[in-house]
């Protein structure tokens, strides 16, 4: 693959959110706690591509997404769209900012309005972003449609969402990320929520229309085989931070970080002659509250060593672009799992 | 099949609506082999879960079986009342619900869970015993018995729904039904409930009906697998030959639309369409709309009851065009 541009760059981002204890907790503990929902990350995204944020439920990948988004403030750090610094940006600057960077929410369902038609729902940041006419809105709106298939455009155009099917709600809802010729479109699990037998057309279009109209995605997803269906490169993430980061074909075939390889030993392969037993990993998720000092996962690995709690591992360059935090990087490499 | 703990033949669930009826089981019959683990797959609004409920008889209102039978131990239980019901529901036949947090009780211990428990069910057992009992059960689950004075949200995700399998065990049934068991647990921690899941049932000689929409849980799982569209179970096998060879187009397009992490995929299928509504299925075999074999008979007749080679298959492209 040639070498691409950056589209995003992400440097040292952080976001803590303040923890809302009772009336005693906050007399007792005088200091405010924090969520360390995303606790300094470094990645980028280059133009054109898949790229992959995995993890575990409350592992701060939704918040990543929505920080690049600008929908929540960084407590610190900094987000570059196209070389400019976009991390301050605020008001009318913000608004006009905003169409370069679009989002496909989990739940289409409660992500439209019930209240407005399909075509409303889908123009509506037209109509905030004040571009063109009545007439030439209503014409944009109708040809993203029949890019995402929402045929026939007339008649759906009016309808209202709950009368739509689960995919061609979600359909919508991609319509309308698209409607303003976003640069990069941040996908926050598209399809967790879809039927089973309509996940591979969305799938399947979201592919169809990055090279149609160039776009660069960030895939959110919990959900590893569609991650490496879907994803260039990937981050995997643990408790705010990224363990392992590279193309998809290092992190899936050449997996370093242990989470990483828990993670992937984890999923359950449709396929009955491999039946596993994965216990490569202990316990669950600790609270982003108070996390496990040095390595994080040093709680749940299996070859933890004492130093493990001691010291936060360095994000190490095991090969071009794949990129590791693991203190035990030698020994694991000694094990074939 | 000759030693089946539960038969159920020609079973039909109806919910009666405000925009008419919706057939949300529809002349279904299959049964459970004693000691195995029978996969229930299909996509939301399948009828799997209703399907799943109405073996204990607990659909809700205003939702009825309208036809059929359901033998447990050659025992009809469309017959029992409600009263007989309450006797087979814990000890005969439990459930494992998806969400352990809305199934618990969030005002009591866990331990109140498990000692009500046996308490409606069994006379003159002496609170000692239980808690012995339900402590042995509850260690052998991977928790410490010390936790068993914990509510509910002081425990993790992975330890409310072992909590959840405890509470379906400690009556010692032979049949579980379990309804999308780890819908609500991250990929590491399912992974250890399913090993649980599988070395209970090996150890208690467990039959499982194993509810679930995800094909590599049942691939994992299950030894047999019954799929489910619209209402009707469409096609019945052993695991390995399902999915070594689906014969049903659904199956086949199901197995082939959805991402493998064992395999660099090409391409995914698209199945095109989506599930049918319930009130206004379509005529005849209620996939022909999406169906990539579609035929002339498809959109007249509904298959029925047809075999081949030994296997269960409701489509025409097996035989049945002449019955």
């Amino acid at each position: 693959m040639p070498e691409r541009e950056t589209l995003v760059r992400v440097n040292n981002l952080k976001k803590y959110f303040p923890t809302h204890g009772g009336l005693i907790e906050g007399l007792l503990t005088p200091q405010k706690r924090f969520v360390r929902a995303v606790d300094d990350i470094s990645f980028d995204i280059k133009k054109g591509e898949v790229m992959g944020l995995a993890g575990e439920s409350g592992c701060g990948k939704t918040t990543t997404g929505r920080l690049i988004m600008r929908l929540v403030d960084p407590t610190e750090g900094e987000i570059y769209f196209e070389g400019n610094d976009i991390t301050r940006l605020k008001g009318e600057e913000l608004r006009r900012f905003r169409p370069h960077m679009q989002m496909v929410f989990q739940d289409p369902h409660a992500s439209l309005n019930p209240r407005m038609t399909v075509g409303e729902n889908i123009g509506h940041s037209l109509v905030i972003q004040q571009i063109g006419t009545k007439k030439e809105r209503e014409e944009r709106v109708k040809e993203v449609m029949s890019r995402v298939a929402l045929t026939p455009v007339k008649d759906i155009y009016t309808r209202y969402p709950h009368l739509l099917s689960g995919g061609q709600k979600q359909r919508v809802v991609l319509a309308r990320a698209l409607v303003l010729s976003p640069k990069l479109v941040v996908a926050d699990e598209p399809i967790a929520m879809a039927d089973v037998s309509v996940r591979a057309l969305i799938l399947e279009m979201m592919i169809r229309l990055k090279d149609e109209l160039s776009l660069t995605y960030l895939f959110v997803t919990h959900d590893l085989a569609t991650a490496k269906y879907i994803c260039n490169r990937i981050a995997v993430m643990y408790l705010g931070v990224i363990v392992e980061i590279g193309t998809v074909d290092q992190v899936f075939h050449n997996p370093m970080h242990p989470y990483t390889r828990a993670l992937l030993a984890a999923v359950p392969v449709p396929n009955p002659t491999l039946r596993r037993h994965h216990i490569i990993a202990r316990g669950e998720i600790p609270s982003a509250v108070a996390p496990p000092p040095g390595c994080r996962f040093h709680t749940r690995c299996i070859i933890a060593a004492p130093t493990c709690s001691e010291r936060v591992p360095p994000m190490v360059e095991v090969d071009p672009g794949h990129r590791v935090a693991c203190c035990r990087l030698d020994e694991w490499k000694k094990r074939t799992i | 099949m000759d030693d089946a703990i539960l038969s159920i033949t020609g079973l039909s669930i109806h919910y009666p609506t405000s925009t008419g009826i919706v057939k949300a089981v529809d002349n279904v019959s299959f049964s459970l082999p004693r000691g195995k683990v029978v996969g229930l797959v299909g996509e939301s609004g399948c009828g799997k879960s209703t399907l799943g409920l109405a073996i204990l008889k607990l659909m809700r209102p205003p939702g009825e079986i309208v036809a059929g039978k359901i033998l447990l131990d050659g025992e009809n239980l469309i017959d029992k009342d409600e009263a007989q019901m309450r006797r087979i529901r814990g000890p005969k036949v439990s459930m494992v619900f998806q969400d352990p947090m809305t199934s618990l009780n969030p005002l009591i211990r866990l331990d109140r869970h498990f000692l009500e428990t046996i308490d409606a069910h069994e006379r003159n057992v002496g609170k000692d015993d239980a808690m012995a009992r339900i402590n042995k059960l509850v260690e052998h689950l991977g928790i410490s018995s010390s936790r068993l004075r914990e509510f509910p949200h002081e425990l993790s995700g992975g330890m409310r729904q072992r909590i959840m399998i405890g509470l379906a065990l400690i009556l010692n049934p032979k049949l579980i039904i379990a309804d999308e068991p780890t819908n609500s647990l991250d990929v590491i921690v399912e992974a250890h409930f399913l090993d649980l899941l599988k070395g209970l049932q090996k150890e208690y000689n467990l039959t499982i009906l194993l509810i679930t929409h995800n094909m590599g849980i049942v691939a994992q799982l299950a030894d047999r697998v019954a799929v489910m569209y619209a209402g009707r179970i469409v096609e019945e096998a052993g695991v390995m030959d399902l999915f070594a060879r689906p014969l049903h187009p659904y199956t086949k397009g199901l197995l082939s639309s959805i991402p493998n992490i064992e395999v660099d995929q090409m391409r995914l299928y698209t199945m095109p369409g989506s599930p049918p509504d319930l009130t206004d299925p379509p005529p005849g075999c209620p996939f022909h709309p999406r169906c990539p074999n579609k035929m002339s008979i498809c959109d007249k007749k509904t298959p029925h009851d047809i075999i081949t080679d030994g296997r269960h298959v409701e489509c025409f492209l097996y035989g049945g065009k002449d019955a």
